[in-house]
């Protein structure tokens, strides 16, 4: 680890808000036998603790990189809340009746959608991609910053700078991923 | 199908939540309107997917990396730590168990080595005496007023052929059966004799626990007890000695000799007498005296400022110490001699000051 000693939670979150990703292990490794003993208590196993502390991990990451952030309690607590609904989603998951989540109505079915994409071909492309635009858009997409922070973080002049370049770099993904797609493709 | 920037950005309003109130409605009128916005949209949501999955298996391999780095650095270090506090346990078992062995050989080689070393030990110490003996008999002459006796006992002369290694060895036999005779605590009186002696007698005590007085203690004499005779002491007396006046008190007297046979103990006689001067009139001390059968017959001393050793002078013999001005002097058949502090052996120097001699005899 980086890092020696326990670390402070509001020094936790300082750290997340500035992107240091290093606190993502810090993290792993301070929560995981929280959240491990967790799963094995709710009928989890070895095998899935390791990606369940993951996602929470970076669920907590993505949820403190959002302006609107607010920590009203431990956030051991927070952390494990988080660890606890992705556990529980995963027991969905393996349930042999699925209900219905309200958050699935929102992404992209294939079935339904008029476009016909294969999610691995857009992944490969977004890879591949000019690594200035792959953080602009992951740090805008995924982390869910500001065009404030990302213009400091990737050293850009402005939001504005930000806002055109964020614009450009998508537009050349689009294309991209299009011109990987006959007409064929799209109903 | 191309997108425009304001477009591109009202979508990304709508897919974060951004957009609200009359703007939200509308773009939802005209979603169910306008397919080419819809394919959009969804052309937008499948490419954020893709960013968002690249992204999260970007920081999952980062956490995985970083994770197993510190595991492959630190479960190393705990082999490691494990493995060198095993082996400093084993290392400690291993030397202990080995000790407890060595000290059982050992003790066991000593008794088995036993026999042999007595064997070898009369082999040696028959050539040791003959080459002492020899040694005895060829010193005529000594340096004139400072010799040390009991290196002249030990020494050879220079014409015997007697080499450095020769000696060595016949040391180390010695101190062989010494470490033997020890080992079976056969040696325990001789010890008090080691006490009794000062340091330069204890150095050459492994051959002076061989010697024995013939003339003071009847002792049933073996093969070994004629094999080296040195400077032996013969009795420990504790005289006062007086300053302007004569003296004469011995307040105790000890008579000790020693027997090298390991089957016998030694012997220590102790006698008390008692003689009172009536003519006491300054302050006395006290100093010991070491009555020493010397070898080649000298006649003298050597003082160290408590204890006096006395060579050619028996202890049944009435002898004075006087003291004037913190000088010792003895009075011996009316001869007075004037001692003095030295760390090798002196002979007697008569004081012939007749001021000094009335002063002393007075």
């Amino acid at each position: 680890m980086f890092v020696l000693g326990k670390i402070s939670d509001e020094l936790i979150v300082e750290k997340i808000k500035s992107g240091d990703e290093k606190i993502l292990v810090y993290l792993y490794e301070e929560y995981h036998s929280l959240i491990k003993s967790f799963i094995l208590k709710n009928g989890g196993d070895e095998n899935i603790i390791d990606d369940i502390v993951q996602d929470t991990v970076i669920s907590l990451w993505r949820n403190v990189q959002k302006p609107k952030f607010l920590l009203q309690a431990k956030l051991s607590t927070y952390t494990l809340a988080i660890a606890k609904n992705k556990w529980f989603k995963e027991l969905k998951k393996r349930s042999r009746f699925r209900r219905v989540d309200a958050a699935h109505t929102k992404s992209i079915k294939a079935s339904n959608t008029t476009i016909n994409l294969d999610h691995s071909i857009i992944v490969q492309i977004v890879q591949e991609m000019d690594e200035t635009c792959r953080k602009l858009l992951s740090y805008f997409y995924f982390d869910g910053l500001n065009n404030k922070t990302i213009a400091k973080r990737l050293n850009f002049a402005n939001t504005n700078t930000v806002k055109s370049k964020k614009y450009q770099c998508f537009k050349k993904l689009q294309s991209t991923v299009l011109e990987n797609y006959n007409k064929d493709d799209f109903i | 199908m191309k997108i425009d920037q304001k477009t591109y950005e009202r979508i990304n309003s709508y897919l974060s939540g951004e957009l609200q109130g009359s703007k939200l409605d509308a773009f939802k009128v005209e979603l169910k309107t306008n397919k080419n916005l819809r394919e959009k949209l969804e052309l937008q949501q499948a490419i954020i997917a893709g960013i968002e999955d690249v992204r999260l298996n970007e920081l999952k391999s980062f956490i995985r990396d970083n994770v197993s780095k510190k595991q492959n650095t630190k479960r190393p270090t705990i082999k490691t730590s494990l493995t060198i506090a095993a082996s400093i346990g084993l290392i400690l078992i291993v030397f202990f168990s080995m000790r407890s062995l060595i000290k059982n050989d050992t003790s066991s080689s000593y008794s088995s080595d036993y026999q042999d070393s007595l064997q070898s030990n009369e082999k040696t110490k028959a050539l040791e005496n003959q080459k002492i003996n020899q040694a005895t008999t060829n010193i005529a002459t000594y340096p004139e007023n400072s010799i040390d006796t009991q290196l002249l006992a030990i020494a050879p002369p220079p014409d015997i052929e007697l080499s450095n290694e020769e000696i060595t060895e016949l040391n180390k036999e010695l101190a062989e059966d010494e470490i033997i005779e020890t080992s079976d605590n056969e040696i325990a009186d001789e010890l008090e004799l080691d006490s009794e002696s000062d340091d330069e007698i204890q150095d050459t005590s492994i051959i002076q626990k061989k010697s024995i007085d013939y003339s003071l203690v009847d002792i049933q004499t073996t093969k070994n007890d004629s094999l080296v005779q040195m400077d032996q002491l013969i009795a420990t007396a504790y005289k006062s000695v007086r300053s302007f006046s004569n003296v004469e008190a011995t307040d105790r007297l000890e008579i000790v000799s020693n027997d090298i046979n390991p089957e016998t103990t030694s012997i220590q006689i102790t006698k008390s007498r008692e003689k009172e001067s009536k003519n006491f009139t300054n302050k006395n001390s006290t100093i010991k005296i070491e009555y020493w059968n010397n070898v080649v017959g000298f006649n003298g001393y050597k003082y160290d400022g408590n204890t006096l050793q006395l060579f050619g002078i028996t202890y049944n013999e009435i002898i004075h110490l006087l003291s004037l001005d913190n000088r010792l002097y003895l009075k011996r058949n009316e001869q007075i001699y004037s001692i003095e502090k030295s760390s090798s052996a002196k002979r007697f120097t008569v004081v012939t000051n007749p001021i000094l001699l009335k002063i002393l005899h007075e």
